[in-house]
């Protein structure tokens, strides 16, 4: 099964496929079963979950967000409080990713919104380059973590475990990271041009911030308040979203199409990946693999801290020549009954595999927020990898942290 | 004839992406009304859970076809961009006939599920009690219009054409 879901992969196959493919080849090999009865029943059973609801609803709040002066906002409001910061204005690349992430859900469009405005500012400004380009890939990555994270709504679904549990786990362990980088960036950094500004430039700044926060505000507080679950919060979302681009005269009947489509290509990337997921890990139970997986890793006598090392330096490896959901959807099955038998909560499972996720963004030769930079700006993939390497140091360290200390994570739980 | 042929497949494909965006616009005001409907007028729409749940399903399929037009289904090129360029062609096209054996496979399965409900005439457990063949049949439509691009492909390789540019990785 692996072997055949390897050379697919190698050749070019795409994963959605691939692991449509290895699932139906594997029952119809080994299991004397109607494969396309099982298939259809599953993704049927799998997909139809109002749950998911969420998915589609915060894709679309992206893309309706990405098509907004958002960004611009962002750097001019935040730019009068953190000029006078050691590092300057490289912090805006965090802050804003910090804040653009509690809005939309993906790193893609994380990075690609705030580096689209910063990097040339900070450019301009005579900053580091490398600081600025690692920072916003680091800092990028946050989009997965920091709530409402469309990887955390599938690991959600996929182990059954409660979307809210997950987004609140999520939230500590966001802003750590973002400080931890702020941390760095001041000690990489040093004083910076710029200078403090005025409290009335501050001020004036909070109003460009309004946007974001009253948003962010609706989001979580309609989820908080009871007015909403956590799929109709991201319908909110949507409605907040479309205030805001008529707010910001940014709203056309073509600006609404491209999001709409937008939405459809990522929608429809990320279910035949998930529907290839949902149908394999009902194979692999079928064929007992997790429980086989247990026994072979119990067999090792690895004590829960060095299950977590060993998977995480698994991960990494993976990480470095696959996306990140796909490495959540196919290593899922086998990974969390491995982690559950060592003591480990699957919320802390969760924040663990978004992280090690959020790794891989940034670790070469494939590293979406590295391409997405690249396009950007036209560096190498080597000078991007090399100047985002202290922030895969930070989360490497942050993992460190977490398996020591679960609480960070659980604490609500 | 071949570049007929895959002009009405794009086209297929194209009312396909179109007909995603309406279910994804209508998941969004159906959430909407309901949240609208249930704190102000204290009135639950009966219906918004079960259909919630068909919208996503055929947000989730239904642009399949498109999504592979346009290249946005994800493939793992590392070891593919290494294979000389004058064997490329080949593996291009072992993968598109691949994608549309598996597609297809997939599409008759969904197909065929959709038709045995609608001859054993089930219907949902919900009040509105909605025959499931309806959404059934529905989702079958993304993974059929997912190997017509895959036969356009192969098509568009067999006549010389470069096939789309994927979503590397």
């Amino acid at each position: 099964m692996v072997f055949l879901f390897i050379v697919l992969l190698g050749a070019g196959f795409w994963i959605g496929m691939a692991l449509l493919a290895v699932g139906a080849g594997s029952l119809s090999l080994f299991r004397d079963s109607d494969v396309g009865a099982f298939l259809a029943g599953d993704m049927w059973r799998s997909l139809n979950a109002p749950e998911l609801a969420a998915l589609p609803l915060f894709i679309l709040m992206g893309e309706l967000l990405y098509r907004t002066k958002l960004a611009d906002a962002l750097f001019e409001g935040l730019r009068p409080w953190l000029s006078g910061l050691r590092g300057g204005l490289i912090h805006t690349n965090v802050v804003a990713c910090t804040l653009f992430a509690a809005v939309s859900g993906s790193s893609a469009a994380t990075t690609a919104t705030v580096g689209r405005i910063t990097l040339k500012q900070l450019e301009s400004r005579g900053y580091s380059r490398d600081l600025a380009l690692g920072s916003l890939c680091g800092a990028g990555t946050l989009g997965f973590l920091i709530p409402p994270s469309i990887i955390l709504i599938i690991y959600g679904v996929l182990a059954d475990t409660s979307i809210i549990d997950l987004f609140v786990a999520g939230i500590v362990p966001g802003l750590v990271l973002a400080l931890s980088y702020m941390v760095y960036i001041a000690i990489a950094a040093g004083r910076q041009p710029g200078g403090s500004a005025s409290w009335a430039e501050r001020l004036k700044g909070l109003a460009l911030l309004g946007p974001v926060f009253g948003l962010i505000a609706v989001v979580i507080g309609s989820m908080y308040a009871g007015i909403a679950g956590p799929t109709e919060a991201a319908a909110v979302g949507v409605f907040g979203a479309l205030v805001i681009t008529i707010i910001q005269r940014s709203a056309s009947l073509s600006s609404l199409k491209d999001a709409l489509m937008g939405t459809v290509r990522t929608c429809a990337m990320i279910g035949l990946i998930v529907a290839g997921a949902f149908f394999l890990s009902k194979v692999v139970a079928i064929f007992q693999l997790p429980q086989a997986a247990a026994d072979m890793i119990s067999g090792l006598g690895l004590s829960p801290i060095a299950l977590i090392a060993l998977l995480l330096v698994f991960y990494v490896a993976l990480g470095m020549v696959m996306d990140g959901l796909s490495i959540i959807v196919m290593t899922l099955p086998i990974a969390l009954p491995l982690v559950q038998n060592a003591g480990f909560d699957p919320v802390w499972f969760g924040i663990f595999i978004v992280i090690v996720v959020e790794m891989s963004q940034i670790t070469p030769p494939v590293g979406f927020n590295l391409f997405i930079v690249q396009e950007m700006t036209g560096e190498s993939i080597a000078r991007i990898a090399r100047a985002s390497l202290p922030f895969f140091l930070i989360i490497a360290a942050f993992v460190a942290v977490m398996t020591l200390f679960p609480g960070l994570i659980t604490w609500h739980l | 004839m071949i570049v007929r042929i895959c002009k009405a497949i794009d086209h297929i494909c194209d009312a396909s992406g179109a007909l995603t965006a309406f279910y994804i616009a209508a998941l969004a005001t159906l959430a909407m009304v309901e949240i609208i409907c249930r704190n102000i007028l204290s009135y639950s729409i009966p219906f918004a859970t079960e259909y919630a749940g068909y919208l996503v399903i055929l947000s989730m399929l239904t642009g399949l076809g498109w999504a592979m037009k346009e290249g946005a289904h994800i493939q793992v090129l590392l070891l593919h961009s290494r294979i000389p360029q004058r064997f490329r062609p080949h593996t291009d096209m072992a993968t598109s006939i691949l994608g549309f054996i598996v597609s297809g496979f997939f599409a008759a399965a969904l197909w065929r599920f959709g038709l045995t409900t609608w001859t054993q005439g089930t219907v949902s457990y919900f009040p509105s009690q909605t025959p499931l063949a309806y959404p059934q049949l529905l989702m079958a439509i993304g993974p059929t219009t997912l190997c017509l691009a895959c036969l356009a492909r192969i098509l568009r390789l067999h006549s010389g054409g470069r096939a789309q540019e994927e979503q590397a990785l």
